[in-house]
């Protein structure tokens, strides 16, 4: 009896071992794939951070790169995707984290790399990086915005608690500019619509216009005017990419210091960027982030934000629904779409 | 008489400046192209029912609707500009499809069973520019103007 009960446990300790040593080696270890082994270079990474790093591989690969989490409630957040058409040993890539992911999956040229990420998670840092995490936990993003023709000029902080504020922003001041030039094409088309059917050969009744009947050789002309203003207002309307930031004072005492935001809006290339800041910002529209907590929002294809304009370097920040990254030349650019919101906050504050 | 026909012309119209507004305000998202497309579709076919308008006659009025239906689109569109554009160009495919169709099977001796099959294709055309390739969609769309045109053109002689 005393035997299969030391042999029990014996295996059992095995079992745990070879777990162990599993879960050990699954951080940063190669998964099947073509035998090419990859690595992950540089600072370590940290939750809550835009972390940059070095995709190395043991030979040179070339082809799609994809970072995924895993999240400690199951699903996958793409996170980072490039392409490198040249064959390469070593490629920049950057992705956030937070402590809701539980590992990290990088795909690259056919070969697989899996990173356990739960070590980084929760308190067990250094009391500044703990106190930092314990405040950016605090901080929950609003879950979406825009919904509104028209943004508010202005947004008055007095009494409001941080997350009220937030929450205000999405919501009035997360509005892109109005398309004018496309609403003035749409009036075009309309006027020209009222009067062609006012005219004196036009219908005699019902709103088609019987003067509309004929061969279609006789409306071809109509036809293509109408093609011609439909293709000028789409080109018009796309909507541009837009990167929204509202820059919030220091709070005092859970509740922000009394003033007022307001809206400026500046053409960047390739986006547009809409800033709510207090009024008097020495910094300008665009100026870096300093000492400051920002609520941040992108709506932004692929490859056309840059990532530094999106945050500072170093600086810790929380999305909701995270941007995707993506390299070209070597720079890391920033997309996304209405989900994407979060909190910026500089950590030299 | 002019005055009510042009206030009878911008009324049909302003339901489609609404569909435009409304667009402008609501973030983008999946799913907005293919149901403006849709809905956009139904009515103007609806308003070509009521109006007794065929042929020509509808064909026109989907023209004057163009302008807002791309405008939608073009709020919905991912790829900026040129994503935009591809889709307006995709919309006008699928509208000239189904107008050559409608007309070469005769749909006039059953108008309002036209109507319904339209719109119900209309709905159909709006989930293809969701989830089809524009290539796909595009090359489908002109070959069934192609085959409709080709009856039309047949019967014509």
């Amino acid at each position: 009896m005393r035997r299969r009960a030391s042999l029990s446990l014996l295996l059992a300790a095995g079992a745990a071992a070879c777990l162990a040593a599993g879960i050990t080696e699954g951080g940063g270890r190669l998964a099947p794939g073509n035998g090419i082994e990859l690595r992950l270079e540089g600072a370590p990474l940290r939750p809550y951070r835009m972390n940059r790093a070095t995709l190395a591989a043991s030979e040179p690969i070339r082809g799609y790169i994809e970072v995924r989490a895993r999240a400690w409630r199951g699903g996958e957040i793409l996170l980072f995707q490039g392409e490198e058409e040249s064959a390469f040993r070593e490629a920049p890539i950057g992705f956030y984290l937070d402590e809701d992911y539980r590992s990290l999956e990088i795909a690259a040229g056919g070969s697989y790399l899996e990173l356990d990420l739960s070590a980084l998670t929760g308190l067990g840092a250094a009391s500044e990086e703990a106190e930092l995490r314990r405040s950016m936990r605090a901080l929950h993003p609003p879950l979406a915005f825009g919904g509104r023709l028209l943004p508010a000029p202005s947004l008055e902080l007095a009494g409001l608690a941080l997350p009220a504020a937030a929450s205000r922003a999405a919501a009035a001041l997360f509005v892109p500019p109005l398309p004018l030039a496309a609403f003035a094409i749409l009036a075009a088309a309309a006027l020209a619509a009222a009067i062609a059917a006012s005219r004196p050969d036009a219908s005699k009744q019902g709103i088609a216009g019987r003067e509309g009947a004929g061969p279609l050789p006789r409306l071809a002309p109509r036809l293509a005017a109408y093609l011609a203003l439909a293709l000028a207002a789409a080109a018009l309307a796309a909507p541009r990419p837009t990167l929204y930031r509202a820059r919030f004072p220091r709070s005092q005492g859970g509740s922000l210091a009394s003033g007022k935001l307001e809206r400026r809006v500046g053409p960047r290339e390739g986006y547009t960027l809409v800033e709510y800041a207090a009024r008097g910002e020495e910094a300008g529209i665009g100026g870096r982030l300093e000492g400051e907590v920002a609520l941040v929002a992108l709506a932004a294809p692929p490859g056309l934000v840059p990532l530094g304009e999106l945050l500072p370097e170093g600086a810790a920040c929380r999305f909701s629904s995270p941007p995707l990254l993506t390299s070209r030349e070597g720079e890391l650019y920033a997309s996304g779409s209405a989900g994407t919101i979060g909190w910026v906050v500089d950590a030299r504050r | 008489m002019r005055g009510a026909r042009a206030l009878r012309k911008l009324l049909f119209l302003a339901p489609l400046s609404a569909a435009a507004l409304l667009a402008a305000a609501l973030p983008g998202g999946p799913g907005g192209a293919g149901l403006s497309f849709a809905a956009i579709a139904a009515y103007v076919r609806v308003c070509a029912q009521f109006a007794g308008a065929s042929g020509g006659e509808e064909a026109l009025l989907f023209a004057e609707a163009l302008p807002f239906l791309a405008f939608c689109l073009a709020r919905f569109a991912r790829g900026g500009p040129a994503g935009a554009l591809l889709a307006a160009a995709e919309a006008v495919a699928i509208l000239a499809a189904l107008l050559l169709a409608e007309a070469a099977a005769r749909a006039e001796r059953r108008p309002l069973a036209a109507a319904f099959l339209f719109v119900a294709l209309a709905a159909a055309g709006g989930a293809a520019l969701e989830l089809a390739r524009p290539a796909t969609l595009l090359g489908a769309a002109l070959l069934l103007a192609l085959v409709a045109g080709y009856v039309l053109a047949r019967r014509e002689r």
